[in-house]
């Protein structure tokens, strides 16, 4: 529709050109009667350059009444150029009549003529500029024929013919017959506006016909800068349509490809604004270079298009906000979710107020299509704060907590999903939402939650499709709370109610840990044999023989609990390590305890099978497996079998074997075994195996085995032999700089330990730092720590101090260095006068029984930090406490009274400051102390003082 | 140091232009300079007058008027000028006709033969020749690209040419009075990341202002970012970019299909070869008869060739049983095998002349 308003306007617009040159064209001036020939002739060229075509026609009028009838041939040539440019100059003044007889004269008189082909077009023009569309076109047609050489040479013009036949043919709403015209000025224009202006009068008739294959082979034409799809109101309501219908048949691609050639309303404005500049600009510039009379029409036409084309566009809602909905849309149902979460997130911060929710959800919807995740998260809690309760709350809240629980964190599930149950309360998926509550409260062991979530899910949603988990995480989770009474009927309905369920299983064997766990053995026992029964390949049979042995245990049947064990041992691949180390050494217990209940052949068989037992332990020796204590088994069972030598023997061979490796630890600790094992053996033996280990150092030393070495240096240091000169040889020989980097961590330690002793802290340092370094988790890091954080204090670098503290005091937090790390770090913030970090570490030493010893040493210092309060109430108590609950401690008592009686002086109770010193002084316990002394002399000037 | 370093940069800008110059020359005549300047209409307020441009004096103008004598010269500022129009005529038909038939470098040629005296004068505002040098620059472009994807001795020339077009889209880059001036600024960084300078690139992109929605500059903008950060590995990143280039700017054939492919590559990058070959079947499809199209299709029947895509997605049911669920692999062997539909027009350079077809109305002229 906006295309034949435009058409219309265009005619009109040339129309409206060339009247302005019709009222000049009254008043064409005439040749005065003196003028010769040569000076018509000269003004006519004159007016013509000029432009002055009202004033050519006159003079070229003149010089055709002169010569129209001359049989001269020069003059016939020449008046084929005047009557040439006096039809052009009726054309261009819009006297279209006299223009079309001058112009038939001009063919009737040069039919063959220089300019014929050219004459002909212009013919059919002046028809067409008064709308005479059949005329125009029977004109054009006729010239197509009769100077189709003329055109073959000029492609310039015969495309131009084509463009008239065109407009003709659109003015009457003749698509169809448009298009092999539009196709050959497609492939022949040679420039590039009119190839672009078919590929948009092709594109708008081949989306009409829903030809879209030929649609998207003139993409790239549409998409240059300055083409005529970028201003055409009627391309861009063709595409729109097109892509709404596609788009409906749900064929989003082709709708997504279609509705992206539409231009947004404002830019179509714009580039609409912009190219009628450019146009102007260059009509302007044709009308200043002479001889290019069609491109100026052309141009002059083009501009009228363009302003038509604003027109329209004017009157045309603005479509924007559908149409990118639209695309977004299409992109997330082609799957392209990164591109549609982007276009939906733009929109909902930019686009109409009434879609934004919609677009924020289609946003997140989207971005969890993809990773990162990042975006889905963000948006998801945008939508979550931004909509509390609106349409797509429940699902967004729902996803994002599977989200979470997906990446299993735990806290943030509990976190979106309460608030989306306070949000929502009747929430869509409110079973899901429950049961990932529960599920997520129990993996964050608030057993008490997930119980209260779960059973909240079965019993207000009876019948719901996660009830049987429900049943069963609701019986995990008592069961992990200990209270397994209460779990096991959850298991057991798991087992009678939901018999397809995939916890059947499971949910027997917990009902019979359950009863395990409630002390109900007998009742544990039946269950299990039953679940043994049911599931001879269950993956948890190695489990229920573990706790078969342990209730056999419990009831004193050794024999079958070792049996159990051993059976759990069989199928050990399912078990942890855990167990499985507990399934070895608990029967290896049990198997001691029967060897000691025999006498003679029984008890030996009984400790080779011990021997046996762990041997195939050491030999399957998987990760995690405690093989020194295994190790230790071996060559104590040896021992208790009276075979000394062979003992010391077994432990030789696993230093050996397991000496070179620094990191293993447990190879110090047979080291140490051995040592004790070889003094306390027969003299001979000992000898023997003192003998071995310096060979094995000999050989260690000639291969380089430096590891290796350093151990059993360090060892021989117990040897009894071993004089005071070979003694410093080994501590010389260990306690270097150059041995840090290969010694295990007992060597380590001992390097610590001595060069701390002989003060020099660079060496200690150094080992412990290499302790932290290579063995970072273990206790030996822990003393490391603590020697370096007194090196730290010692140098006032309160920083390093603290960071090892700190580590002490978390990682090993029930540790007896815990407590002096604490009492460290609370020195170091009393001195920074940082006295709430001060005190809260003096008070956390004074929680775990464990730590009593330092507890009077913490309440001295509470009673220092409160002094620097300035809250001598409170530190005259502190003190008050060490004397009267620790008194044992003489020192920290002694100086309590002291300080307690300082406190009360400066609360101005002197009397009660005397009292406390006179108690001190009369106290036997502390005769002696110079803090005695201190209490007489402030008792002394308290008297002076008081009078 | 510093000044070292920018005269460094000036010889290089120097002779990158020379061989853009070299370039023009080996095409045609330059523009008539020798001793009288480059010929120029110049509106300095409402008069206009004829000058002949010299050169530049620091950011002055350097001229000299006809009836100067010789060795006389004057400076003016550039922002008093309100129009310049530089006596150049480009045949456009024929930088048309070498385009179409995607002879970028002899379009390109074309162009510089004439407009390359006018390059140091850009900024003068309201000039003709910004759009000619904007197109020139992007045309050197394409001829590198082109030539960076051809025989052994094809690439050895892509650097220059590289440098070449950024040489003229920088100097184009300075008509900030043109609707696409920093546009060509942005197209000139994509040329230094094409070199491989990303540290300059990064420098110069940092240094233009960032675009709007809706500006001329926002889809270039991206994705220039974009390939900065894919050159630097950042593949989550540089998809961001490529996408905020093309959902935002598809009317910018100078952008949109690269930016496409771009998001292609980072898909391919990300592991996510589904999307890969669906965005290449859609350049391919899209934009057939070009550079981009031709790119993809290769690139689609390596995909397909190799079974890259061949995993099968998740299909909605509902689009199953409604029967709206397309069989992309399907759809892409058919595309490949040249059997997608009717075929009325034919966007490759035409292979016959106007009259060799023998048609009805129109088609026989």
């Amino acid at each position: 529709m906006a295309r034949t308003k435009g058409r219309s306007s265009n005619g009109q617009r040339t129309i409206v050109f060339l009247a302005l040159l019709v009222a000049w064209a009254a008043v064409a001036p005439q040749s005065r009667a003196q003028d010769t020939v040569a000076d018509v002739r000269k003004m006519a060229a004159q007016a013509l350059a000029q432009g002055a075509y009202v004033d050519a026609i006159g003079y070229l009028t003149q010089l055709v009444e002169w010569f129209k009838d001359s049989r001269t041939p020069s003059i016939i040539q020449e008046m084929e150029g005047v009557y040439f440019n006096l039809g052009l100059c009726y054309l261009l003044v819009g006297q279209f009549g006299e223009a079309r007889n001058v112009f038939e004269e001009y063919l009737k008189r040069y039919r063959r003529g220089f300019r014929a082909a050219e004459v002909a077009a212009f013919l059919g023009d002046s028809h067409r500029y008064e709308k005479k569309w059949a005329e125009a076109l029977a004109i054009y047609r006729k010239a197509l024929k009769e100077y189709r050489n003329e055109y073959l040479q000029n492609q310039d013009l015969w495309v131009d013919v084509l463009v008239s036949m065109v407009r003709c043919l659109l003015a009457e709403e003749k698509w169809k017959e448009t298009e092999p015209l539009l196709v050959q000025i497609f492939r022949f224009a040679p420039d590039f506006h009119r190839r672009n202006w078919a590929a948009a009068l092709l594109t708008i008739y081949y989306l009409n016909e829903r030809k879209l294959e030929n649609v998207y082979r003139l993409v790239p034409l549409l998409l240059e800068p300055g083409s005529f799809a970028s201003r055409s109101v009627a391309l861009n309501m063709a595409a729109l349509q097109a892509g709404d219908d596609l788009f409906a048949d749900e064929q989003y691609r082709d709708a997504l490809w279609v509705y992206r050639l539409v231009y947004p309303h404002d830019l179509l404005q714009l580039n609409a604004e912009r190219q009628i500049e450019i146009l102007q600009k260059q009509v302007e510039m044709l009308q200043r270079t002479p001889g290019r009379i069609r491109t100026l029409l052309r141009t002059q036409e083009s501009v009228a298009e363009a302003e038509a084309e604003l027109e329209a566009l004017k009157k045309i809602p603005n479509y924007d906000p559908e149409l990118f909905f639209r695309i977004a849309r299409a992109y997330m149902e082609i799957r392209r979710y990164r591109e549609s979460s982007e276009f939906f997130y733009d929109l909902y911060k930019e686009g109409p107020r009434d879609r934004a929710e919609e677009c924020l959800y289609l946003s997140f919807h989207s971005a969890t299509k993809f990773q990162p995740t990042t975006k889905a998260f963000a948006r998801g809690h945008e939508y979550m704060e931004r909509f509390p309760g609106g349409k797509w709350y429940d699902p967004v809240s729902l996803t994002l907590g599977q989200m979470y629980a997906n990446i299993k964190d735990w806290p943030k599930v509990i976190e979106v999903l309460t608030t989306a149950l306070e949000v929502s309360p009747q929430h869509e998926s409110i079973v899901e939402v429950l049961f990932l509550l529960g599920y997520a409260s129990f993996m964050e062991e608030k057993f008490e939650d997930a119980v209260r979530y779960l059973v909240r899910m079965n019993t207000d949603y009876v019948g719901n499709e996660r009830e049987a988990d429900g049943h069963y995480w609701t019986g995990m989770a008592l069961l992990f709370d200990k209270k397994y009474e209460e779990g096991m009927p959850y298991f057991d309905r798991v087992v009678r109610n939901f018999p397809d369920s995939m916890f059947v299983e499971d949910a027997m064997f917990r009902a019979a840990s359950c009863a395990f766990g409630a002390s109900l053995f007998e009742e544990s026992q039946t269950r299990l044999f039953a679940f043994v029964r049911r599931y001879p390949e269950s993956k948890l049979l190695a489990e229920a023989f573990l706790m078969l042995a342990d209730i056999a245990g419990v009831f004193g049947q050794v024999r079958e609990a070792v049996r159990f064990y051993e059976q759990a041992i069989e199928r050990g691949e399912d078990l942890n390590i855990e167990l499985y180390n507990y399934a070895y050494f608990r029967a290896a217990d049990m198997m001691k305890e029967l060897a000691g209940s025999e006498e003679g052949p029984e008890r030996t068989r009984w400790l080779e099978a011990i021997i046996a037992h762990f041997r195939r332990y050491i030999e399957k020796n998987r990760e995690d497996s405690n093989l020194p204590m295994a190790i230790y088994w071996v060559g104590s069972s040896y021992w208790d079998l009276g075979d000394q030598e062979r003992a010391l023997a077994y432990y030789r061979r696993a230093i050996e074997e397991y000496g070179r490796d620094r990191r293993a630890m447990g190879i110090d600790l047979i080291f140490e075994d051995w040592v004790g094992r070889a003094k306390a053996a027969e003299r001979e033996v000992a000898r023997s195996a003192w003998a071995d280990m310096r060979a094995l150092l000999s050989n260690a030393l000639q291969k380089g085995e430096r590891t290796l070495a350093l151990r059993i240096m360090r060892m021989l240091m117990f040897d009894p032999s071993a004089t005071d000169v070979e003694k410093e040889a080994f501590r010389r020989a260990i306690v270097r700089a150059d041995s840090i980097p290969h010694g295990s961590v007992g060597v380590l330690e001992m390097i610590q330990i001595e060069a701390d002793r002989a003060g020099d802290k660079a060496l200690a340092a150094a080992a412990a730092e290499e302790i932290i370094r290579e063995f970072t988790e273990t206790d030996y890091a822990l003393s490391a720590r603590m020697l370096l954080a007194r090196y730290a204090v010692e140098a006032n670098d309160a920083p390093t101090a603290i960071l090892h503290l700190d580590i002490v005091r978390e990682v090993y937090a029930t540790s007896p260095e815990a407590a002096e790390a604490l009492l460290m770090l609370g020195r170091l913030y009393l001195n920074r006068r940082e006295l709430e970090k001060a005190e809260k570490a003096f008070k956390d030493v004074l929680g775990p029984n464990e730590w009593r010893s330092h507890r009077p040493e913490a309440l001295f210092r509470l009673g220092e930090v409160a002094i620097a309060q300035r809250k001598f109430e409170s530190a005259a108590v502190y003190f008050e406490r060490i004397y009267v609950m620790y008194s044992g401690h003489r020192q920290w008592a002694a100086k309590a009274y002291v300080e307690r009686a300082k406190c009360l002086s400066r609360m101005y109770e002197h009397r009660k400051a005397m009292e406390t010193l006179q108690e001190l002084i009369n106290s036997p316990d502390y005769a002696g102390m110079p803090e005695v002394e201190e209490a007489k002399d402030l008792l002394e000037r308290l008297r002076q003082r008081t009078g | 140091m510093k000044r070292s370093r920018q005269w460094t940069s000036i010889v290089g800008l120097a002779a990158s232009l020379a061989f853009a110059a070299g370039i023009a020359r080996a095409q045609g005549p330059a523009a008539p300079a020798a001793g009288g300047g480059l010929r120029t209409m110049v509106t300095l307020d409402v008069a206009t007058r004829e000058v002949f441009l010299l050169g530049r004096s620091g950011g002055d103008i350097l001229y000299r008027t006809p009836t100067s004598p010789p060795g006389v010269s004057a400076t003016m500022k550039p922002d008093a000028v309100q129009r310049a129009e530089f006596d150049i005529t480009v045949d456009d038909n024929a930088v048309f006709a070498f385009a179409r038939k995607r002879q970028w470098l002899q379009a390109a040629q074309k162009i510089l033969s004439v407009v390359q005296p006018t390059l140091p004068f850009l900024d003068l505002p309201d000039n003709n020749a910004t759009d000619w040098a904007i197109k020139a620059g992007v045309y050197l472009r394409k001829a590198a690209q082109t030539a960076a994807q051809g025989s052994p001795a094809e690439r050895e020339t892509a650097p220059r040419l590289f440098a070449s077009a950024y040489a003229v889209l920088n100097a184009a880059g300075r008509a900030e009075w043109h609707f696409y001036g920093e546009s060509a600024r942005m197209r000139a960084i994509l040329c230094l990341i094409d070199l491989g300078r990303l540290d300059e690139a990064e420098k110069e992109l940092a240094r233009v202002r960032e675009p709007d929605k809706g500006d001329a500059t926002y889809g270039v903008y991206h994705l220039a970012r974009g390939e900065l950060l894919f050159a630097r590995k950042k593949y989550v990143e540089a998809m961001d970019a490529a996408i905020q280039s093309l959902i935002y700017e598809t009317k910018d054939i100078e952008s949109f299909p690269d930016a496409l492919i771009l998001s292609a590559r980072c898909y391919e990058e990300l592991n996510e070869m589904h999307r890969t070959r669906d965005i290449y079947y859609e350049v391919a499809r899209l934009f057939r008869g070009t550079d981009w199209g031709d790119r993809s299709r290769a690139r689609l029947r390596r995909i397909m060739r190799d079974d890259l895509a061949a995993e099968a997605e998740e299909t909605d049911i509902a689009a199953v049983f409604f029967g709206s669920a397309e069989d992309m692999k399907e759809v892409i062997e058919k595309f490949l095998a040249g059997s997608e539909g009717v075929k009325d027009i034919d966007v490759d350079a035409p292979a016959t002349e106007p009259g060799a077809e023998s048609k009805p109305e129109g088609e026989k002229p």
